[in-house]
């Protein structure tokens, strides 16, 4: 470019500009007639219809993610994209096979036992090798976990010590005998060999992983791409659900932009997956021949938190209970969501172990714009009230924000919507003498077992940040000594009924909706595979005999 | 000449100090702070466990004394939050992209937009002259990320000429230079335009033509160096844009630039990194607007001559 440029220099002005412009034109064109169209993605070659077993080419899979990952190293913490582009090439000591699954897998560890409420003996594999060929040991969990503490990774710090007590074999104590907590830790930390971290640190190159695939490219906040080992260590009779390699190259882009992405599910010869979709291009990727689009369900619901504190009108609970009346879910999801999510038919995730499928023929606060005046008229708030609505800054909070407050102005309260910074929003949130009587707020599964997230967003003795007891700001004996009783060892079934049925009929929090994460990929992929999270593992897809992309 | 680089130089030195200062104020006064971002929904008093670890609790004074420290005679600027990757590292491996876009787009801007200035200009109300403004308001008009998408529609898509976004050779390039250059074209065009309708119906120039010096001469030689000191002005101020603010040209095209490594600290609450990126950015802004007063006192006959004369004096 700079000798175009000095030579444009040498030419009258005019004759300069065309010079670059026509340069730039035809370097495009010189590259793009072979790979410049393919670079950032991957096309089968002229007219090939052929097999997939056609020797000597590589398939190969590309990928556009709506998000970034801007660093690969295994002791990150997790985001939906990273956990993508992670799968295949780092693992857990163990994990849930699929999302929603009660069943618990091993992946590095071969087997547990629990000796006591907060102690296990574990033993790995015996002959776990990276893709650097460092053996896998009990020293590199204790470093791994190490790392994940400094690190501050969330869910790490359930961990109290590891005690290595043979090459292979270790014990994990933990800090907490809740219900899950084990299988949340080891769901958590992904691991890696300390001779593997500490080669990465001194040359800067990737960290290897135990997986069955070895990252060879990573250009951070832009693309990676990872291929397959061949000398992965598992069998594959013993191999994970996720730890399955059937396409040999994965290449992630980012395209975060929502009209790339648009055009990138336009093109499935150059990106044969595309993830994950904005609800304005769902409809329009829907129709594309050749192309699949499929919705999965999100470990995130949109909670309703009501401010029950005497700070807020909403400490009333038939005004509570008014709201949720009042809101039309069917208008919220065409309207807001463009049709790309779901309201939940009772309270708690139905992906969660301990969720109760009788529950759901409960009401829960099924729209009933009759009932929501009376339970207004009983709350005795007067016509015309201002509430207040926050929620985090953005779209989502806008559009469903005024969809709530055109359903609160049908019985004659107004809302006022707010949409907050994420850096404030807890700050709001704590202060319950701040103004806010609805908050909007994401909400996640926090383990395999459903107590886990009614524990911590629920209660002030579980993991939340409130000071004043729990998300809704009171503190509330009964529900806390219902939490207690259920996360217990003696925790049954009657008592997280107990907690639901006491959540909903006191009205604290009301969820709301749910997005669906929405991809698009090649009919010749037969079924996306997802993790415990609902991540995608491309790697563990099911990609067709006739799968014709190659590298 | 050597001595006024050198003071320029020096005055940067209290800017950069002051932009810092000034950013690290900002962010310590933002609700919410580095151990809450560490802590995620740890409980409160794990929350003020951190902060008292990582120094936050300390006097505003000392903590901003530190973190001068840290930047200015140890030139780092820690750790990412989040990412748990070195700022200095992150933003050498990030900043030379956004660079190089950045010179691209103006060097593009600057041989394409006074050309096209000076041909309006001396064409002034005549067809040439009308296109050349119709295609600078074209141009200042047009939102940078809609010219975007236009090209990608039209040259990845339709085309197939060039990749649609990522990183990798020259051809990777093509689109977001364009992209990010157009706006500058246009308002160089337009600037140089009305700086040399300025200048050609000057004394000097008519003495030039009457001299019976040759049109390009008169335009090249006594015109044109006339003129370009709004120019670089301009340009200098465009660069400065193109570098910071090509944020949204990096997102579309997927360039992991100082812009999309800004927004997403900004929206990962990331206050080291934030304040590093700002940091890094106002220095090359102040480089920047450094090497244009240079260029305008290089161009300038007058300016050159105040040097002369103050070293004559002394």
């Amino acid at each position: 470019m700079s000798a175009i440029a000095s030579r444009g220099m040498k030419k009258p002005w005019a004759r300069g500009l065309a010079a670059v412009l026509a340069a730039a034109l035809l370097a495009g064109c010189a590259s793009g007639g072979n790979e410049g169209g393919q670079s950032a993605g991957n096309q089968a070659a002229d007219g090939q219809v052929v097999s997939a077993a056609q020797e000597g080419r590589r398939t190969k899979a590309t990928v556009a993610l709506a998000s970034a990952v801007n660093v690969f190293a295994p002791y990150s913490k997790w985001n939906p994209y990273l956990g993508i582009q992670y799968a295949g090439v780092y693992e857990r000591l163990a994990e849930r096979e699929q999302f929603g699954s009660d069943s618990f897998q091993g992946v590095l560890m071969k087997s547990w036992e629990k000796v006591d409420d907060v102690t296990y003996d574990c033993v790995l594999y015996d002959y776990i090798v990276d893709s650097d060929g460092n053996p896998f040991t009990a020293e590199d969990v204790k470093f791994s976990v190490d790392k994940a503490h400094e690190n501050g990774i969330a869910d790490s710090k359930y961990i109290e010590s590891i005690e290595v007590t043979e090459p292979y074999a270790f014990t994990m104590k933990l800090t907490d005998s809740g219900v899950g907590i084990f299988e949340m830790v080891c769901e958590t930390c992904w691991m890696a060999a300390r001779a593997a971290f500490e080669k990465s640190e001194a040359d800067g190159s990737i960290c290897a992983g135990t997986g069955p695939y070895v990252c060879v490219e990573f250009i951070s906040g832009s693309s990676t791409q990872v291929e397959k080992r061949d000398d992965y260590w598992q069998t594959p009779e013993l191999t994970a659900v996720t730890s399955r390699a059937n396409v040999d190259v994965i290449v992630y882009n980012t395209v975060s932009e929502t009209t790339q992405m648009a055009i990138s599910t336009e093109d499935p010869a150059g990106t044969q997956i595309c993830a994950w979709l904005n609800e304005s291009i769902v409809e329009d990727a829907r129709t594309i021949p050749g192309v699949t689009v499929e919705s999965k369900e999100s470990i995130q619901m949109k909670t309703i938190v009501f401010n029950a504190s005497e700070y807020s009108a909403c400490s009333s609970e038939a005004l509570r209970k008014a709201i949720c009346y009042a809101t039309d879910n069917d208008a919220l999801i065409t309207g807001a969501l463009s049709g790309i999510g779901y309201a939940p038919p009772t309270f708690g995730s139905p992906y969660a172990i301990g969720y109760n499928k009788a529950w759901e023929s409960g009401d829960y606060y099924n729209y009933d714009i009759e009932k929501a005046k009376a339970m207004l008229a009983e709350a005795g708030i007067p016509e015309g009230t201002v509430l207040k609505f926050y929620g985090p800054a953005g779209a989502e909070t806008e559009k469903t924000g005024s969809v709530l407050a055109s359903c609160l102005a049908a019985i004659g309260l107004k809302l006022e919507v707010n949409a907050v910074e994420a850096a404030t929003q807890s700050t709001y949130l704590n202060d319950l003498a701040s103004g806010w009587d609805i908050f909007i707020a994401a909400t996640t599964l926090k383990g395999p077992y459903l107590i886990q997230s009614y524990s911590y967003y629920c209660s002030s003795v579980g993991l939340n940040n409130q000071v004043n007891g729990a998300m809704w700001g009171v503190r509330d004996d009964d529900f806390e000594n219902l939490v207690d009783k259920s996360n217990s060892k003696d925790g049954a079934q009657a008592d997280l009924d107990a907690i639901h049925d006491y959540v909903v009929d006191n009205c604290y929090v009301y969820q709301w909706f749910s997005n669906y994460f929405t991809c698009s990929y090649v009919d010749a992929i037969k079924e996306t595979v997802t993790n415990f999270k609902n991540n995608l593992v491309v790697g563990a897809c099911e990609f067709s005999a006739d799968y014709a992309y190659y590298e | 000449m050597i001595r006024y680089v050198f003071r320029r130089l020096a005055l940067m030195i209290p800017i950069i100090i002051g932009v810092t200062v000034l950013v690290f104020t900002i962010i310590w006064f933002t609700p919410g702070d580095a151990a809450e971002v560490l802590a995620g929904n740890a409980p409160r008093e794990q929350v003020e466990e951190l902060r008292r670890l990582m120094g936050l609790d300390r006097p505003y004074i000392v903590q901003l004394g530190d973190y001068l420290y840290n930047v200015f005679i140890r030139h780092d600027f820690g750790k990412a939050l989040v990412n748990k990757t070195s700022i200095s590292a992150d933003i050498v491996m990030r900043f030379p992209k956004s660079l190089i876009f950045a010179v691209f787009g103006i060097l593009i801007s600057v041989f394409a937009g006074i050309p096209l200035g000076v041909y309006a200009a001396l064409h002034q109300n005549k067809t040439g002259d009308s296109l050349a403004t119709a295609f600078s308001l074209l141009f200042v008009s047009t939102p940078g990320f809609w010219l975007a998408l236009m090209l990608v529609l039209l040259f990845a898509y339709r085309l197939g000429w060039l990749p649609p976004y990522g990183m990798g050779g020259v051809e990777y390039w093509i689109m977001p230079v364009l992209a990010n250059c157009f706006h500058g074209v246009a308002i160089i065009t337009r600037q140089t335009r009305s700086s040399m309708l300025e200048v050609i119906r000057s004394d000097f120039v008519v003495m030039a033509r009457s001299k019976g010096l040759s049109e390009g001469e008169v335009i090249v030689r006594h015109a044109l160096p006339n003129a370009l000191i709004p120019i670089i002005a301009v340009a200098g101020m465009n660069f400065g844009g193109m570098l910071g603010g090509g944020l949204i040209i990096e997102k579309v095209f997927s360039i992991p630039g100082i812009g999309n490594y800004l927004v997403t600290a900004v929206g990962q609450r990331d206050f080291t990194a934030v304040m590093g990126g700002v940091i890094i950015t106002s220095l090359f802004f102040s480089l920047v607007m450094l090497a244009a007063d240079l260029g305008m006192a290089f161009v300038d006959p007058r300016v050159k001559e105040q040097y002369s004369t103050a070293r004559r004096r002394k």
